[in-house]
């Protein structure tokens, strides 16, 4: 038996549990924080599958973001004088525990899986002009699937903006005026944009990259924003569109400097894939960024407005 | 059992808990947790499902890495489309008023949650 | 087992004695103000002690520095965040505060705010 599959299987129990927890508790704010946890659980477990990347991924966007975005909700959309409902659906239950069954059986039953991309991906890594491989599988051999993701994430944020009271002063948020937290911030926003561009530089050759970083500098601008400074730079205007889509423009053009060389899309020069990758992370990371923080104070008016009426 | 099987089996768990929920509870904010559990056990498949003790695959890393951040930002224009909605209409489930009556009901052991006075309700700092 | 290995031992369980007592404190505690004392002192204590053996078999300074910044960061902010908790939950609490839908004056009367509480010195020494 292997040695920390008592730790993996506490863990995985520990998932399950807390994902039923935060599912079909009767409070929804209880279900958001037993939710918080479920992510900081699935960071964990990314570490012991051996995924660096993954855990940290997860850790600052789904415990993290995620995590802000729905308390803030929770906070808002919180009627006491609407009970939380409680069902038993007894026909889907008995559906999925067949569709779970069906499963169980397939991961179990798997006939034997063929190495993969590995061996291929080893003998290519020289090319690639980073040394870390999910940097590499990220940004130069499966590029266009990040170039993909970035459009989905410029869409998000356009129609997230759209969405946007017009009034520019239209969050009234509830300030909460506190020393403590004016030194913290303060002490706090420049190392988290620190540790973003370390994260950033460290992707080439360790754990990290583009998705972190842009998620710990998104992280830094809720905290910002949810301790009361205004961030002037994510009012609808010309520095907000440039920054937004400025991620998708250059992978655009890393992309289409193949073909003027007479290579096919998406392959950069020889040579200069380790310059090309650096430059598309660093717009990469300030769009995600960006977007996912235009995503989080994108909201209607606060609770204040909806009591008088609605 | 290989440890990566065991999380490849909590990860189906979680996608039918996560798929359970979706379908069955009207309200719209545990229909968008239970879309990231979902996602979350998906995750865990894609990655939990390699031979025991083998090099880490960093295509799947690859893979889920993308979907965490996509699911993020797939549950950022949800909740901002739910906020709207409540804001609109007063309600955070599709269902028209008699309808959401219909399906409160309570299971066996269950009390009516009342007030809170003390420690846990504290979201509105 | 070497030294340093026991040593690591030691100091890797008894930070998870730590975080144990202090979760078997915010399942046991009645309120919020005594939770907040468990989770912050005994949590970050406890992180302390696994961050200490963590360090024995660290591979540079840089790690150890990191491991260390690690543990300033987790102090701080579990630090404001517990003092704005509590900060707000007094605020709420205290008659003639902000009420919450669903609140009576009676609950405030009936229960006021005992000075015995566990979040260390009284806020406001001169409030009656």
């Amino acid at each position: 038996m292997h040695p920390g599959l008592a730790l993996d299987g506490l863990v995985v129990m520990a998932l399950v549990a807390s994902a039923s927890a935060a599912l079909l508790s009767r409070d929804l704010f209880r279900g958001v924080v037993f939710f918080i946890a479920f992510g900081l659980l699935m960071a964990i477990a990314w570490v012991r599958l051996e995924s660096p990347d993954l855990a940290l991924a997860e850790a600052a966007i789904s415990a993290g973001l995620t995590g802000a975005l729905l308390l803030d909700a929770v906070g808002q959309l919180r009627d006491p004088n609407q009970p939380d409902e409680r069902v038993w659906p007894w026909v889907e239950g008995g559906l999925s525990l067949c569709l779970l069954a069906m499963l169980c059986w397939a991961i179990l039953g798997r006939p034997e899986l063929d190495p993969g991309l590995t061996q291929a991906l080893a003998r290519a890594m020289e090319t690639s002009g980073v040394s870390h491989e999910v940097t590499a599988v990220l940004l130069n051999f499966r590029s266009y699937d990040t170039f993909l993701e970035i459009s989905v994430l410029v869409g998000t944020a356009f129609i997230g903006l759209a969405l946007q009271p017009l009034r520019s002063e239209s969050r009234l948020l509830q300030q909460i005026s506190n020393p403590l937290l004016d030194v913290l911030i303060a002490w706090l926003g420049p190392v988290m944009v620190m540790v973003s561009v370390y994260l950033l530089w460290a992707g080439t050759s360790q754990p990290g990259g583009a998705f972190q970083a842009g998620a710990l500098l998104a992280a830094a601008g809720v905290l910002l924003h949810l301790s009361g400074v205004t961030l002037p730079f994510l009012k609808p205007g010309l520095g907000l569109r440039l920054c937004l889509i400025s991620g998708y423009v250059v992978f655009l053009l890393a992309a289409v400097s193949g073909p003027f060389i007479g290579l096919p899309l998406f392959t950069y020069a020889p040579g200069t894939a380790g310059p090309t990758i650096i430059i598309i992370e660093v717009f990469l990371s300030l769009s995600i960024a960006i977007t996912l923080l235009s995503l989080f104070t994108a909201a209607p008016p606060t609770g204040m407005e909806r009591n008088h009426g609605a | 059992m290989a440890p990566e099987t065991l999380y490849a089996l909590g990860g189906a768990f979680l996608f039918v808990i996560g798929l359970c929920v979706m379908v069955a509870i009207p309200h719209l904010l545990r229909k968008i947790l239970a879309f990231n559990v979902m996602a979350g056990g998906i995750f865990l498949i894609l990655v939990g499902l390699r031979e025991a003790g083998e090099f880490p695959d960093p295509v799947p890393q690859a893979l889920v890495l993308t979907g965490i951040v996509v699911a993020f930002a797939s549950t950022a224009l949800a909740v901002l489309l739910l906020r709207r909605w409540f804001h609109v209409s007063g309600r955070a489930t599709l269902e028209p008023e008699h309808a959401y009556a219909h399906h409160y009901r309570y299971g066996p052991g269950d009390k009516k949650p009342e007030p809170e006075r003390d420690a846990d309700s504290g979201s509105d700092a | 087992m070497t030294l340093v290995n026991l040593a690591q031992s030691v100091l890797l369980l008894s930070g998870c004695a730590f975080f144990f007592i202090g979760t078997l404190g915010l399942l046991r505690f009645p309120d919020a103000f005594t939770r907040i004392h468990a989770l912050t002192k005994v949590d970050n204590l406890g992180l302390g002690l696994i961050v200490l053996g963590l360090m024995l078999s660290a591979g540079s300074l840089a790690v150890v520095l990191k491991l260390l910044l690690i543990w300033l960061l987790t102090l701080a902010a579990s630090a404001t965040a517990g003092h704005l908790i509590a900060h707000a939950k007094y605020h709420r609490q205290r008659p003639g505060g902000p009420r919450q839908p669903g609140e009576s004056r009676q609950a405030d009367r009936a229960a006021p705010i005992a000075p015995s509480q566990g979040a260390g010195a009284d806020p406001h020494p001169g409030r009656p």
